[in-house]
């Protein structure tokens, strides 16, 4: 008889069956582009119901299907059930009778052989900052691939604002992507080489939210213990601010913005105040979207999608766009570098988008 | 004649149609209680986005003689959106625009798969809000309640669909379009109101594509409290009370012990407090009042009197309070998440109504049937389903969908409570409907009214191809075959 990653949840699933609310429609970005069953929590699990009885056999079909989710979560908020570990499961079993996506294979390989998904990369990020690397310092800056190839002014940003710091010369991924399209041992053997990479740091703060969700949430939770602190970058300014060694000067003033939550940060590791402690500190006024904080809407790139499906990742990210707009604000701020890319291809012409380490490099001055 | 798919593709392009067996599994079932491996697959799914969409598919499978079952959040309790003899479902959610709010009117014109609460998002921005509000209003949709005619928790104030829906454009199975109903008029009296006829048909008469929709202002205040009572039918007394002496509730609910037990379980699991229900009661009482801040001070103060005249006593406690409504109306997702209660076993009700005056009597026959057929007991909460006095009734046991045998007791104590129901001159359902699991009753419940329903199906839908093993029996549906 075959087994399954999926049987360990074989509760959960039967669960959803049962109950069978569909409260997980309500804000799933996939279903909202598709419209099909298919791509909802509780229709997946209908699907996994019937694989797990024999009436669906693995296929290109289904590889292909659960690929579509964005591992947003939203589902997971409104439900007792976990649904996206099921579906990284799912996802394994998938791969494991052969079915892949042919894109995440090349992510996978481009971890595999350069420590990145985005593949061959050159230039150094410590190039316009090396003044302040320090090899000795206890603190790690770990800017995460997206910040760190894509979305460097994310990543200077930061770098401007932090004291002396300490960086990864070559890239590391934390395993992120590879966790969530279903290579979960190559996620925790990317896992284990940035474990050792860090162990000797007393503080790891990152930009991204998916690489805090990782660190701090999916490596526990794959038996990695992590001895540094690891923080979001927010939590690491609320903290300075705090504590007196960062003053920010008040350049929101008169400017009304609303915040996004990432999904990893918000509903991945329930962070909702901090990136709203530092705007109000900036002196912005923040306007909140309809569906905010645990309710919010993802902004589409996740879970692998956008690099398979680009159109309905920023086909989805426009819904978040045209939300955003509805409140009057004249800046979308997030927190994750991925958020701000899909955000920015999804509409940013109308509404500029930023990450809030952008606007706390306008604001910042470092206490002596 | 080409295949179902190519000829659905040709009129909806290939993006809205699937015959996949993988996209077919997550319409197999609603929310009735069924053995857990039980399915029944359609032979295709459609997302149209217009009714003239829905038209073109219903007049294909009347062609071709393909039953077509309308779908909208897959929530019902009774089986009323399976596709039990397969054929094309309809999936309402692309069907999802609001096509008019007009504030100065108080209405809303929305297309039948927007989901309720995704109304109430809308209005709120305005000030107003759709007071139908099921628990399954995320998901339910504006075209499934019309269908289902199901109550909900302010059905005390201001009733269910039948209060609230003004009009209605329905697509029949021979293709043609129709706008039932006043427009925007609350009441009328030409002709015969085939929007209403359309309430609780579960789409075997036609499908519904647009609804026009009372729309009501957001109460600035409320305040939520739960009472304790001597009995289930005192709760029904002192409602009267509270309606003779002039006040106006916005949601009463009464619970029996059970229910009562649930709730405190649930609170002390998830706060380690104890909850100490003093001797001598036996049910609770959930009320809502709202309006402005001294209209719902004054309120409290004159219901708390009729109630303590009625025997009752308040259960002061804010946080069971806050959870009970969060299981009603905010659906506060920290509070309550509806899965963690059917973990291990399923929900299931019987949804009867009887005279306010039977209340007690039918609360004694559900605990008779639900214990002699084995079934654990959930308990029993009395909506209200319109305005002033008017219990429906959710009886519910929980079902263990992997054992056969307890979903067969369950489909016998349905039976039990539909036949009690009807003895006690009420009616075996109030708001799931028969769908597929009463319908065997349906001539005890209808008598020769039945006939007279078979041939307004017939006269609306001569193809009888909307939604078999509905309603009918299979005696009627055989006797007069298309």
């Amino acid at each position: 008889m075959n087994t399954y990653h999926i049987d360990a949840y074989k509760g959960d699933i039967y669960t959803c069956v049962r109950s069978r609310c569909g409260f997980c429609f309500h804000a799933c970005p996939v279903f909202l582009s598709k419209g099909f069953e298919t791509y909802t929590s509780r229709g997946k699990c209908m699907i996994m119901k019937a694989f797990l009885e024999g009436k669906l056999p693995a296929s290109q079909g289904l590889a292909d299907r659960f690929a579509l989710c964005t591992t947003c979560g939203y589902c997971t908020s409104v439900c007792d059930v976990d649904r996206p570990e099921i579906f990284n499961a799912f996802r394994e079993d998938l791969r494991d009778a052969g079915y892949t996506i042919p894109r995440h294979d090349e992510i996978k390989e481009n971890v595999e052989k350069q420590h990145s998904p985005y593949g061959s990369h050159d230039e150094s990020l410590a190039s316009r900052f090396a003044w302040k690397i320090d090899h000795d310092s206890p603190l790690l800056y770990y800017a995460g691939c997206t910040a760190r190839y894509r979305e460097r002014t994310i990543a200077e940003a930061m770098m401007m604002v932090l004291p002396s710091f300490d960086l990864l010369e070559e890239a590391m991924c934390c395993g992120s992507v590879l966790y969530r399209t279903g290579y979960r041992d190559d996620a925790m053997r990317q896992a284990r080489a940035l474990v050792s990479r860090i162990e000797r740091y007393s503080t790891v703060v990152t930009t991204c939210a998916g690489c805090y969700k990782t660190l701090t949430r999916d490596y526990p939770a794959m038996g990695l213990q992590i001895r540094p602190e690891v923080l979001h970058c927010t939590q690491y300014l609320v903290r300075e601010y705090k504590g007196g060694r960062l003053t920010l000067s008040p350049v929101g003033k008169g400017t009304k913005v609303t915040y996004h939550d990432p999904c990893h940060l918000g509903r991945g590791t329930c962070e909702y105040d901090a990136p709203r402690i530092l705007l109000e500190a900036m002196g912005y006024e923040v306007i909140e979207m309809e569906h905010t904080r645990e309710m919010a809407l993802c902004c589409g790139a996740g879970g692998g999608l956008k690099s398979i499906d680009d159109s309905m990742a920023t086909r989805i990210g426009s819904m978040r766009m045209e939300e955003a707009k509805r409140t009057g604000a004249s800046l979308l701020v997030t927190a994750c570098p991925f958020c701000v890319r899909n955000l920015r291809d999804a509409g940013g012409g109308e509404l500029d988008v930023v990450d809030i380490t952008e606007l706390i490099a306008q604001s910042a001055r470092r206490e002596k | 004649m080409g295949t179902l798919f190519d000829e659905l593709v040709g009129l909806l392009g290939n993006r809205k149609v699937t015959c996949d067996p993988i996209d077919l599994f997550p319409y197999s079932r609603d929310w009735c209680p069924l053995e857990h491996d039980h399915d029944f697959l359609p032979e295709a799914v459609c997302l149209p986005s217009t009714t003239e969409e829905v038209a073109d598919i219903l007049n294909l499978a009347s062609k071709r003689g393909v039953p077509v079952v309308a779908w909208g959040g897959g929530t019902g309790m009774g089986g009323d959106c399976i596709a039990v003899d397969g054929g094309i479902v309809i999936a309402t959610r692309q069907l999802n625009n609001v096509v008019e709010l007009d504030e100065e009117n108080r209405t809303i014109t929305v297309q039948a798969g927007i989901t309720i609460e995704d109304v109430n998002e809308v209005l709120a921005r305005y000030g107003l809000w759709f007071p139908h509000d099921p628990e399954s209003k995320p998901t339910s949709t504006v075209g499934a309640a019309i269908a289902c005619d199901n109550n909900g928790t302010f059905g005390l104030r201001y009733g269910s669909m039948v209060d609230l829906l003004l009009s209605a454009r329905v697509v029949l199975s021979t293709g043609e379009i129709i706008d039932a109903g006043p427009r925007k008029a609350h009441t009328t009296s030409t002709g015969y109101k085939l929007h209403y006829l359309m309430l609780g048909a579960q789409g075997t008469l036609g499908i519904v594509t647009e609804a026009t929709l009372a729309v009501h202002p957001l109460p600035p205040s409320r305040e939520v409290s739960l009472w304790l009572l001597p009995s289930m039918q005192s709760g029904i007394d002192i409602l009267y009370s509270l309606h003779r002496a002039g006040v106006w509730l916005e949601s009463a609910h009464i619970n029996d012990r059970y229910r009562l037990d649930y709730y405190t379980h649930a609170y002390q699991e998830r706060t380690g407090n104890d909850v100490t229900i003093p001797e001598g009661y036996q049910a609770l009482l959930g009320v809502s009042v709202a309006g402005d801040d001294d209209v719902v001070a004054w309120t409290m103060k004159k219901m708390g009197t009729v109630i303590a005249d009625g025997g009752g006593r308040r259960l002061d406690n804010p946080e069971l309070e806050e959870a009970w409504w969060a299981s009603k109306h905010t659906l506060s997702w920290e509070k309550n998440k509806w899965s963690s209660s059917q973990k291990e076993a399923k929900f299931g009700a019987a949804d009867v109504a009887v005279p306010v005056g039977r209340v007690q009597d039918i609360y004694d026959t559900f605990v008779q049937s639900a214990t002699s057929r084995g079934l654990p007991i959930v308990g029993v909460a009395v909506y209200n389903a319109r305005p002033h006095v008017s219990p429906s009734l959710s009886c519910a046991v929980y079902v263990d969908d992997h054992d056969p045998l307890s979903v067969f007791s369950f489909y016998r104590y349905l039976d039990d409570m539909a036949r009690a129901a009807l003895s006690m001159q009420g009616t075996m359902s109030s708001y799931i409907g028969d769908g597929m699991r009463l319908r065997h009753l349906a001539r005890a419940e209808h008598g020769r009214g039945l006939d007279v329903m078979w041939r307004v199906k017939d006269a609306l839908d001569p193809s009888h191809t909307l939604n078999p093993h509905k309603i009918f029996p299979d005696d009627i549906e055989r006797g007069r075959p298309p």
